[in-house]
C-alpha cells in the first residue's frame, strides 16, 4: 500500500510548512496550495484525482498582490474569501478527494450544506494531533 | 275712493252703470282693503246704512252646522263694525246660507216683520237698524254647498223696498267676481313685492372677500321687511317668522328671526316656540288655521279632527287673557284669527310664519290668505336655504382653513421634534387640544385606542400622559350607543355624524349624550376611534364630521410615527446595550491577552539569552514576531475599544531622538509576521545617513511601536513580491515637522481612497482579495493614536512610478 498524496491548501505559510513537515514524516507526499486563485488553476490539472486527501484553511485569499494580478471571478466577489474553503473542498468532493476543512473557525459557524462530505477539525486545543490521527491511519 | 263714490252716485243709478263702475274701481285694487272699498261702494250706491259680508264655514258650532264669520264691512258713519260673528243657527244670514234665498226684513214699531230668530238684536236695535236685505252667494269658485257667504246690506230710518232688494240681488252677483279679483290681485302682488324684497341683489361671497369691511349680511333685517309687508297686506296685528339656523341652533330648535309686536310687554308664553299650534306646525309641517281663538274649546271636534296630533289647552278665555296682559279695554283690538304655516326645506322643516290677526284685517283667514303665506314661505325658503348654504361654506372654509394651519403648525413642530415619542406625544396631546378648539360644541371629545387584547382604552396625552394611559376601557359602562358607534366606526370605518338631539327636539333629556360624531383612527400601527359628543343643547352641523375625519387622519399618522418611534428606541436601546455588552467583553479580552502576551514575549527575550543555539533561531524568530503581531492586534483592540466608548487615547509624551526611532524601526522590520506567513520576500530598506542630526520630537514610545508595526503589517501584506519598502526621515514645513516615510509598491490606491483608507472599517475590494483577514481598522489607529500624540498620518497616493507613501508626522521638539 502506497502513502496517501496529501493535498494541504492553507494561506499562511508558517502553519502550511508545519503540517507539511508533519505529515511529509508520516511518509506522504504533500503538495501546499496558498491562494484559492492557485487551488483553480491546479484543479484543471488531470492528476488532482490522485490526491488521497486535501486538508483546506477555511479562509484563503483569492491571490498575492501583484502588478498583472488575477481579478476574482464573480462567485468569488460575491461569497467572499470567508468561504473559499468550503468552494475549494466541494470542487475536489466532486472529483472524490477526501477534504478535511482545517480551520481557527467554530465549526457550528461554518455554513455546510447537507450535501457537504467532509470532515471539519478546529485548529485549537488538539485540533493538531485529532488532525495527524485521522490521516495516519490511511498510510497504514 | 268713497269721495269719489259719492260724487259719482248719481250717475250709476242704472245696473249697467253700476257695474261699469264697479269695474273701473277694480282697476284701483291695493290690497285686500279694496273688499271693504267695495262693499263701501255698494253702501253708498244703494244708500244703505252699512253692509257686511259674512263668510261660512261648515263643521263648527253646536252640531257641526257651521259658523259664520265676518270677513268685511262698510259702517262709513262708525269707528267699529258692530259684529263679529254670528251662529248660523240662530241668525238671520244664517238661516239666508242654509235656505239658499235671499230675504228682506223691517221693523215696525210691533217688531221685525217676522218670527225668524234675529242674532244680536240688541245690536241691531242699538244702532237703530230698520231694515236689512240678507242674499247668499258663491265666494268659492267650485263650492259645492248652496252658498258659502251673505251680503247683508242694513238701512236706519227706513225701509228697503222691494224693488231695491231686486236690484241689490242683481248687483251682489257682481260681488263675488270682484271678490275674487281682488283676492288674487292682492295675493300675486303681495308675492311680487316679498320676492322683489328677497330678490334684492346682495354682494356675492367673491365680492365680499375682497372687501375687508364688507361684513357678511345678517338676516334678521330682510326677515323683518318681508314680515312687514305681510303684516301689512293682511292686516295682522302681530306676526313672526321662526327659522333653524343650523350653525347656531340645535336640531330642533329655532330662532325667532323676525316679528312684528306693538306691545310693549314681553311675546305671551303661549307663544314661545315649541308649545301649542307653533310647535305642532313644526313637527308636522302643516299649515294650521284657528278661526276664532275663542272658540277653541267650544269647537274641540272640530279641531282635534282637522289637526290630529296637536295638544289643545283649555283657553276658555283667551281674548280676556291677552286684554288683561296687554291692558286693553274691551272694545279695543284683540286677535279673532290665527294662522301659522310651515317653511320648508326639502323635506326638511326650516322654521314656520305664524301670524295672528286682529280687528284692523280680514278678520276669516280664508284658504286664500293660507296659500299666499304658504307661497311667501316657499320664497323665505329659498332664500334661507341659500343663506344658511352661504353661511355654512364660509364657516366650513373658515374651519378648514384653521384646521390646516393648526395641522401644519403641529406639522412644522413634528418635523422638528418627531424623533422622539415623548415629542410625538406632545405633538397628539396638541392635536387634542386642537380637537376641543375646532368643535367648541363637544363637551367630550375622546381618543380611544384599541389594546393588543381588542379593548378599546381610552388615552390620555400631554400632561396628564405620567399617568396609565389606559382609563377606562369599552367592557366598563360608556353606554350601549357610544359602545355601538365605536365598533361601526372600526368595522367600517366612515365618520359616523349622529345629530341625536333631533329626536328629543321638542322634549330635551337631561344629561345623555344628545349627539355625538366618531371618526376612525386607522393606521398601520393603530386603531381607534376620535369621538365627539354634547350633553347639552347645541347646534351639531354636518362639517363637524369633516373637521373630525380630517383630525383622526391626522391623529392616525401621528400615531403611527409614535409606535414607530418607539419601536426604534426599544430596538436602539437594545442596540446600545448589546454594543455596550461586547464593548466590555473586549476590554475584557484585550485585558486578558495583554498580559500573556507581555509575559510571553519577556520569557522569549530571557530565552533567547540562555539559548544561543543558531538551530532555535527560526524558531525565536517565529515566537517573537507571533508574538509582537498579537501584541499589535490586542493593543488596536484597546483602541478601538476605547474610542467606541467614546474615550480619548491617554499619550504619555517623552521626547524621543528620530535615530532612536529609525533604529526601533529597524528592528520591528525584522519580524513582520506577515512576511513569513504569506511567503513574502518584502526588503526593508532604512535609510540612516543623514547629513545634518536627526530632530527629537514628542511621542509616547509605545504608540509610536503600535503605529510602526501596523504600517510595517500593511506594507508586507498589500506590496508586490520582492519588492522594497523604503523607511527614512524628512524634516518638512521649515524644519517644524520630522516625517517618517514608509514607501512602498503595492496594490494601486486613487487619491480618493487614500482618505478612505483612514475610516474605521474601510478595506478596498482587492485589498480583501489578497488579504482577507484584517478588520480595516489598522490605518484608521495609526491615524488615531497619531493624533492623540498632536501628530498626524499622511497618506500621499502613489505616484507615476506607483510608490505610495505612509507618513507617520511629528511636531520637532525645539
Amino acid at each position: 500500500m502506497t502513502n496517501p498524496r496529501i493535498l494541504i491548501i492553507e494561506d499562511d505559510q508558517i502553519q502550511a510548512e508545519d503540517l507539511k513537515h508533519s505529515l511529509e514524516r508520516l511518509g506522504s507526499p504533500v503538495e501546499v496550495i496558498s491562494t484559492e486563485a492557485q487551488f483553480r488553476k491546479r484543479l484543471k490539472e488531470a492528476d488532482v484525482e490522485r490526491y488521497s486527501l486535501a486538508v483546506v484553511d477555511m479562509m484563503l485569499r483569492w491571490t498575492d498582490p501583484a502588478p498583472d494580478m488575477e481579478l476574482p471571478p464573480s462567485d468569488v466577489i460575491e461569497e467572499g474569501s470567508y468561504t473559499a474553503g468550503l468552494r475549494c473542498c466541494r470542487s475536489l468532493a466532486s472529483r472524490g478527494v477526501r477534504c478535511i476543512i482545517f480551520t481557527a473557525l467554530s465549526p457550528s459557524a461554518i455554513p455546510r450544506k447537507p450535501s457537504d462530505d467532509f470532515e471539519i477539525i478546529h485548529k485549537g486545543g488538539g485540533g493538531y494531533a485529532t488532525l495527524l490521527d485521522r490521516i495516519r491511519p490511511l498510510g497504514r | 275712493m268713497y269721495d269719489m263714490i259719492g260724487r259719482e252716485a248719481d250717475a250709476l243709478l242704472s245696473p249697467s252703470g253700476f257695474a261699469a263702475a264697479l269695474d273701473k274701481r277694480l282697476t284701483d285694487v291695493d290690497g285686500l282693503i279694496a273688499v271693504s272699498e267695495i262693499l263701501g261702494f255698494y253702501v253708498q250706491h244703494f244708500r244703505a246704512f252699512g253692509a257686511a259680508l259674512w263668510v261660512f264655514v261648515g263643521g263648527l258650532g253646536a252640531g257641526g252646522k257651521g259658523r259664520l264669520f265676518l270677513q268685511a264691512e262698510s259702517f262709513p258713519s262708525l269707528k267699529h263694525a258692530p259684529f263679529y260673528h254670528l251662529d248660523v243657527a240662530s241668525s238671520i244670514s244664517g238661516r239666508t246660507v242654509r235656505q239658499n234665498t235671499p230675504a228682506l226684513h223691517r221693523r215696525t214699531e210691533a217688531g221685525w216683520d217676522s218670527d225668524i230668530p234675529v242674532s244680536y238684536p240688541e245690536v241691531l236695535d242699538r244702532v237703530g237698524i230698520d231694515s236689512f236685505v240678507s242674499i247668499p252667494i258663491h265666494l268659492t269658485a267650485h263650492s259645492d254647498r248652496a252658498s258659502d257667504a251673505v251680503l247683508t246690506f242694513y238701512r236706519q230710518r227706513g225701509w228697503f223696498t222691494p224693488e231695491e232688494s231686486e236690484e241689490l240681488q242683481q248687483a251682489a252677483l257682481l260681488f263675488a267676481p270682484a271678490y275674487r279679483f281682488v283676492l288674487e290681485r292682492a295675493s300675486r302682488a303681495l308675492v311680487k313685492e316679498v320676492h322683489a324684497i328677497l330678490r334684492c341683489r346682495v354682494p356675492t361671497p367673491d365680492e365680499r372677500a375682497g372687501t375687508q369691511n364688507f361684513p357678511p349680511e345678517q338676516p334678521e333685517s330682510r326677515m323683518q321687511q318681508v314680515l312687514d309687508r305681510i303684516a301689512s297686506h293682511f292686516g295682522f296685528v302681530e306676526a313672526t317668522i321662526y327659522l333653524h339656523n343650523p350653525s347656531t341652533d340645535p336640531a330642533g330648535r329655532f330662532t325667532r328671526v323676525a316679528q312684528v309686536w306693538p306691545w310693549s310687554a314681553k311675546p305671551l308664553d303661549f307663544y314661545y316656540p315649541g308649545d301649542g299650534g307653533l310647535g305642532w306646525v313644526l313637527q308636522t309641517g302643516r299649515p294650521l288655521r284657528l278661526l276664532d281663538l275663542v272658540l277653541y274649546t267650544e269647537d274641540r271636534d272640530y279641531y282635534e279632527g282637522n289637526y290630529p296630533g296637536m295638544v289643545w289647552t283649555d283657553r276658555f278665555d283667551i281674548k280676556s287673557e291677552v286684554r288683561r296682559y296687554f291692558g286693553l279695554s274691551a272694545d279695543e283690538v284683540w286677535p279673532l284669527s290665527y294662522v301659522c304655516v310651515p317653511i320648508i326645506d326639502g323635506n326638511e322643516i326650516a322654521g314656520a310664519l305664524r301670524c295672528c290677526i286682529s280687528r284692523k284685517g280680514p278678520y276669516h283667514v280664508d284658504d286664500d290668505a293660507v296659500a299666499a303665506l304658504t307661497t311667501a314661505a316657499d320664497l323665505i325658503s329659498d332664500w334661507w336655504t341659500n343663506w344658511t348654504h352661504t353661511q355654512q361654506e364660509r364657516e366650513a372654509r373658515q374651519s378648514a382653513l384653521s384646521i390646516v394651519r393648526s395641522i401644519g403648525s403641529a406639522a412644522r413642530y413634528a418635523i422638528d421634534h418627531v424623533h422622539h415619542s415623548a415629542a410625538v406625544e406632545r405633538i397628539i396631546s396638541r392635536m387634542l387640544d386642537l380637537c376641543r378648539e375646532s368643535v367648541p360644541q363637544a363637551d367630550i371629545v375622546e381618543l380611544w385606542i384599541e389594546e393588543s387584547e381588542g379593548v378599546l382604552a381610552l388615552a390620555e396625552f400631554g400632561a396628564a400622559a405620567s399617568a396609565p394611559r389606559k382609563k377606562a376601557s369599552t367592557g366598563e359602562a360608556i353606554g350601549e350607543g357610544k359602545r355601538n358607534a365605536f365598533r361601526n366606526a372600526l368595522s367600517v370605518p366612515i365618520v359616523l355624524h349622529t345629530d341625536k338631539a333631533s329626536a328629543f327636539a321638542f322634549a330635551p333629556p337631561d344629561k345623555n349624550v344628545l349627539s355625538f360624531t366618531v371618526a376612525p383612527v386607522i393606521s398601520k400601527a393603530a386603531r381607534g376611534v376620535l369621538f365627539f359628543g354634547a350633553t347639552r343643547e347645541a347646534p351639531w352641523p354636518a362639517i363637524i364630521a369633516g373637521v373630525a375625519g380630517s383630525l383622526a387622519d391626522q391623529l392616525a399618522l401621528y400615531l403611527d410615527f409614535q409606535n414607530q418611534i418607539r419601536a426604534m428606541e426599544e430596538t436602539q436601546a437594545e442596540i446600545e446595550k448589546s454594543v455596550q455588552q461586547q464593548a466590555d467583553l473586549f476590554l475584557d479580552f484585550q485585558h486578558q491577552l495583554r498580559s500573556p502576551i507581555l509575559i510571553a514575549r519577556r520569557s522569549l527575550q530571557h530565552l533567547q539569552r540562555f539559548f544561543r543555539n543558531p538551530a532555535l533561531h527560526p524558531a525565536f524568530e517565529e515566537l517573537t514576531s507571533a508574538t509582537r503581531r498579537a501584541a499589535t492586534v490586542a493593543n488596536n483592540l484597546h483602541v478601538f475599544v476605547a474610542l467606541s466608548r467614546g474615550k480619548r487615547i491617554r499619550a504619555s509624551l517623552v521626547r524621543l531622538s528620530a535615530e532612536k526611532t529609525l533604529e526601533a524601526i529597524e528592528e520591528a522590520s525584522k519580524v513582520p509576521y506577515n512576511q513569513r506567513a504569506l511567503n513574502k520576500a518584502i526588503r526593508f530598506t532604512i535609510r540612516k545617513e543623514y547629513p545634518i542630526p536627526l530632530p527629537f520630537f514628542m511621542a509616547d514610545p509605545e504608540l509610536v511601536d503600535l503605529a510602526v508595526d501596523n504600517l510595517l503589517d500593511n506594507a508586507v501584506k498589500y506590496s508586490y513580491p520582492d519588492t522594497s519598502v523604503f523607511i527614512e526621515v524628512f524634516m518638512a514645513n521649515y524644519g517644524r515637522e520630522v516625517h517618517f516615510s514608509f514607501r512602498s509598491k503595492g496594490l494601486p490606491l486613487s487619491p480618493a481612497d487614500s482618505q478612505r483608507v483612514m475610516d474605521r472599517g474601510y478595506r478596498g475590494e482587492m485589498a480583501r482579495m489578497t488579504s482577507p483577514e484584517g478588520s480595516g481598522i489598522g490605518l484608521w489607529t495609526v491615524a488615531e493614536i497619531m493624533h492623540a500624540m498632536s501628530g498626524r498620518l499622511d497618506v500621499i497616493p502613489p505616484n507615476d512610478e506607483g510608490w505610495l507613501d505612509f507618513r507617520l508626522c511629528f511636531r520637532c521638539y525645539l
